[in-house]
């Protein structure tokens, strides 16, 4: 699957999140707090929850456990 | 978070890292490098005024805590790489503890294409993840 937000899955910060700048998306517009998106980088991807969206572009994500698959992202995304 | 003041560095615990964690992990794809040239920027882009490049890894004191920050922290990695601490400092890098333990930062200060390059060159060994791809029950 394609990713939608670069992330180094290996980060976090005083949030406890793992974190990015908005301008690492492919299509910005999906980087919405609350939504689900395939994030990640190289090998390591996650199905994820955009936590939020700072005013300088900084943004946290909250991974959600498990291969990232499409069936799988449109499940989580229902119960959301 | 939305509206959290610029700072010009990561939050460094007071306390510093036990004498005794001698292990620095990273998961795989986060040492790939194009993932560690970029992340090392953003990071440097957030801390501006701190001046040096930063990557995200966790300390640990054991094979079991290895194994544990696979689980909690680092599930998304289906392998995990192993650096011995003493290593990484020994190569020039300074490893800082940022944010909540075990949590740390390896920083270096020269251009970031030849910082990456050093770390990856840093010996370790690499740990296959149980936790990789399970979901949460």
């Amino acid at each position: 699957m394609k990713i939608d937000l670069f992330v180094d899955l290996n980060t976090e910060d005083e949030t406890g999140f793992p974190w990015t700048y908005l301008d690492q998306a492919v299509d910005p517009s999906v980087v919405v707090p609350g939504r689900l998106i395939v994030v990640g980088s190289g090998s390591a991807l996650a199905i994820a929850e955009v936590i939020d969206v700072a005013a300088d572009g900084l943004v946290h994500v909250r991974p959600l456990p498990g291969p990232v698959t499409e069936q799988r992202l449109t499940n989580a995304s229902q119960r959301v | 978070m939305p509206g959290e003041p610029s700072i010009d560095h990561p939050r460094i615990r007071r306390a510093a890292i036990p004498d005794d964690a001698w292990l620095v992990v990273r998961g795989v794809a986060s040492i790939e490098p194009e993932t560690s040239r970029r992340q090392a920027e953003l990071f440097r882009r957030r801390f501006e005024g701190w001046g040096r490049y930063g990557l995200s890894a966790f300390y640990a004191r054991s094979d079991d805590e290895v194994l544990d920050l696979g689980e909690d922290r680092l599930d998304a990695f289906a392998t995990l790489f192993v650096y011995r601490l003493a290593d990484v400092i020994d190569a020039g890098f300074e490893v800082v503890p940022t944010y909540r333990s075990p949590h740390v930062t390896i920083t270096f200060y020269d251009d970031v294409v030849t910082g990456v390059a050093r770390l990856l060159a840093v010996s370790h060994r690499t740990v296959a993840n149980p936790a990789f791809g399970q979901e949460e029950e």
